[in-house]
């Protein structure tokens, strides 16, 4: 009879402990939060310019627009993105709207495309450079804004003459500010004359933003993927 | 026993099945209770309660779904206090707004199938190629205190802003459902909050993988954030002028889900943040309801366990019987050596004991895993179906008190047999 109380007791006890570790147990459905992430730094992005900068024409210009094609394809995830861009604007129109805009963010990259529409009102190109000069001198914060600047593509509209004086004058100004230059008269764009780029001439402008940010080692240990 | 092993085992096995019935029996009652009790309080705690940035109605008092009054700002002083009440445990802020949301068209899903958004605008929808939705903001360390379900991957990490869990309103528009929940796994969304200006709308644009697909009912959103990715989209809307167009508040908080103390406390929860000022909203009434008949279904279910344990202990009674008959020199040996009656009847009730605990024990045991092995054919039907599973569990008491109600209804049983061996007479017993 001793034996056998033995023998149940060292049954009850281990039975009693993988009782108890089963009893009980609930591992939820509901996952657990996740550890919490130190957001790396975070990058800002505005886009500054007129109708083509918007994706004026394009069937979905806010999937397929050059600087949102940009902002997809070349910059961090953390990078958050805002276009500035107004339809028409002149370089005197930006510098009244769209720069306090964009300073107010405290951007680390900016992008501007304004020469189409100063072509189409005639601005004069001493005029063009004084204005534009102040706008990247302003956009570049004094060195905190990483600052590209897009001359004229080839036009067929508009006389070559004063194409080249504009683009002489854009890179002046982007020697002077420090800024530096997308080549978009040397590059395969659709330049616009009554219509405007398509999705892949957008792809195709974005791709040469894209090559002008890669250039500069500065960028490339900012936004190097 | 040792006499008969084969005996003993056979009232051991008969004891261990009946309390397997009981044990299997209570456990898919509780574990049923607790799945039911889940769905009604939507993935939350059973004690949730919604706070709307609203004033309350008092035509509305005690309903489940209160309609809420005037609107009124729900701002971190407010939060406070409602955090403040005494039978308030935990208040998470919610916070939401409306976004564009632009896929890739045609979006690749992880399995390589594709699937458009061609078409499938529907009321919200627009032009553009984006779709139009609500972002919900929460803070996801307390995701337990919110009623969220997660269906596929996981909730976004704390502080992330490139993390976005997708709510099952956002399947429907690809035409997928909750069978289809973990293809969206992966997914890359462009989110961008509107924000008005004199001459045109801007887009504060920002990236964000999906990360999880959910159930959630915190607020009505498709698209869960943590609080710090959405804090800031909205602040860029608002910057714009309140409710420009995007049916925005002014109120820093879009709601807030607060956790009473406990079920019973909820009634007194609610009549506090009330009192603060604010509309509140809670499936207290219903929850008490079903968890009345759901009890009425657990002590069913219980009696009929008990019920097979006590004529599972009538066979400890014939067993003993037997014993005592076949013993009766041995206890009649027992007796002239000095033995006494009681000596004798602690000798066959603690066999009888023992044989109740061992035959409890075994059968909670095997009654356990039996309702696993139920649990985990129901589950994969459930999430075949895309449903939240369950998970079969026995609170330690219960189970505790089976194996004793077993060991106790033993020593009942055997108690009659036990008294006929104890009042044996020495001389007798000897000459049988």
């Amino acid at each position: 009879m001793r034996r056998v109380v033995s023998v149940a007791s060292g049954l009850v006890a281990v039975a009693t402990v993988a009782l108890a570790g089963t009893a009980g147990c609930s591992p939820g459905e509901r996952a657990a939060a996740p550890a919490a992430t130190r957001s790396p730094t975070q990058e800002t992005y505005v886009s500054v310019g007129a109708d083509d900068t918007l994706g004026v024409g394009l069937d979905r210009p806010l999937i397929d627009e050059w600087p949102k094609v940009l902002f997809r394809t070349a910059l961090p995830r953390t990078t958050v993105f805002v276009n500035a861009a107004d339809r028409g604007a002149t370089v005197a129109d930006a510098l009244a709207d769209q720069v306090p805009l964009a300073v107010g963010l405290r951007p680390t990259l900016v992008t501007v495309w304004l020469n189409l529409d100063d072509l189409e009102a005639g601005t004069p190109v001493a005029t063009y450079e004084r204005r534009l000069a102040e706008l990247v001198h302003a956009l570049r914060r004094d060195g905190a804004t990483r600052v590209l600047v897009a001359n004229t593509p080839r036009i067929e509209s508009a006389p070559p003459a004063t194409v080249a004086g504009y683009n002489a004058a854009i890179a002046r100004v982007v020697r002077a500010e420090g800024a530096e230059l997308v080549d978009l008269h040397g590059a395969d764009v659709d330049a616009p004359s009554v219509s405007h780029p398509s999705a892949a001439g957008h792809a195709r402008i974005a791709q040469a933003f894209a090559a002008a940010l890669r250039r500069s080692d500065v960028s490339a240990r900012q936004y190097g993927r | 026993m040792a006499r008969r092993p084969g005996r003993a085992a056979l009232t051991v096995l008969s004891v261990a099945l009946a309390a397997a019935l009981f044990s299997a029996l209570l456990t898919i009652s509780r574990t049923a209770q607790v799945r039911v009790l889940d769905q009604l309080a939507e993935g939350g705690p059973l004690a949730g309660i919604e706070v709307a940035p609203a004033a309350p109605d008092p035509s509305q008092v005690d309903e489940d779904e209160a309609e809420p009054g005037a609107p009124r700002d729900l701002d971190d002083r407010a939060l406070r206090r409602i955090a403040a009440l005494p039978d308030v445990r935990t208040v998470v802020p919610l916070i939401s707004t409306r976004v564009a949301v632009a896929p890739p068209d045609p979006i690749e899903l992880a399995d390589g199938t594709t699937v458009t958004t061609e078409g499938r605008f529907g009321r919200d929808g627009g032009p553009q190629g984006v779709l139009f939705e609500t972002l919900v903001g929460a803070d996801v360390r307390h995701a337990d205190d919110l009623p969220v379900s997660v269906l596929a991957g996981r909730l976004p990490r704390p502080g992330s802003t490139t993390e976005v869990a997708v709510a099952t309103t956002w399947l429907a528009r690809f035409g997928l459902d909750r069978t289809d929940a973990a293809r969206m796994l992966g997914l890359e969304l462009e989110v961008g909050a509107p924000r008005f200006f004199g001459d045109g709308i801007r887009s504060r644009w920002t990236r964000m993988q999906v990360v999880g697909v959910v159930a959630q009912q915190a607020s009505a959103g498709a698209l869960l954030a943590p609080i710090e990715a959405v804090r800031p989209a909205r602040a860029w809307s608002l910057a714009g002028g309140a409710d420009a167009g995007f049916g925005l508040s002014s109120s820093p908080y879009s709601g807030a889900f607060a956790v009473a103390r406990s079920l019973d406390r909820v009634a007194e929860a609610r009549n506090g943040i009330e009192d603060v000022g604010y509309s509140t909203s809670a499936p207290e009434n219903l929850i008490a309801s079903v968890q009345r008949y759901l009890r009425v279904v657990e002590i069913v279910l219980a009696g009929i366990g008990l019920i097979a344990l006590a004529i599972a202990t009538l066979g400890i009674t014939n067993a003993l019987l037997a014993a005592v008959r076949e013993r009766r020199r041995e206890i009649g040996v027992l007796k002239a050596i000095g033995a006494r009656d009681r000596d004798v009847l602690r000798l066959f009730l603690v066999e009888a004991g023992v044989l109740g605990l061992l035959g409890g024990l075994l059968g909670t045991l095997l009654g356990l895993s039996l309702a696993s092995l139920v649990g985990v054919v129901v589950n994969g039907y459930l999430r075949s179906q895309g449903l939240v599973g369950v998970h079969p569990e026995l609170p330690l008491t219960v189970a505790a008190a089976g194996v004793l109600g077993a060991g106790v209804l033993a020593v009942v049983a055997g108690a009659p047999p036990a008294r006929r061996a104890a009042r044996l007479p020495a001389r007798e017993a000897v000459e049988a």
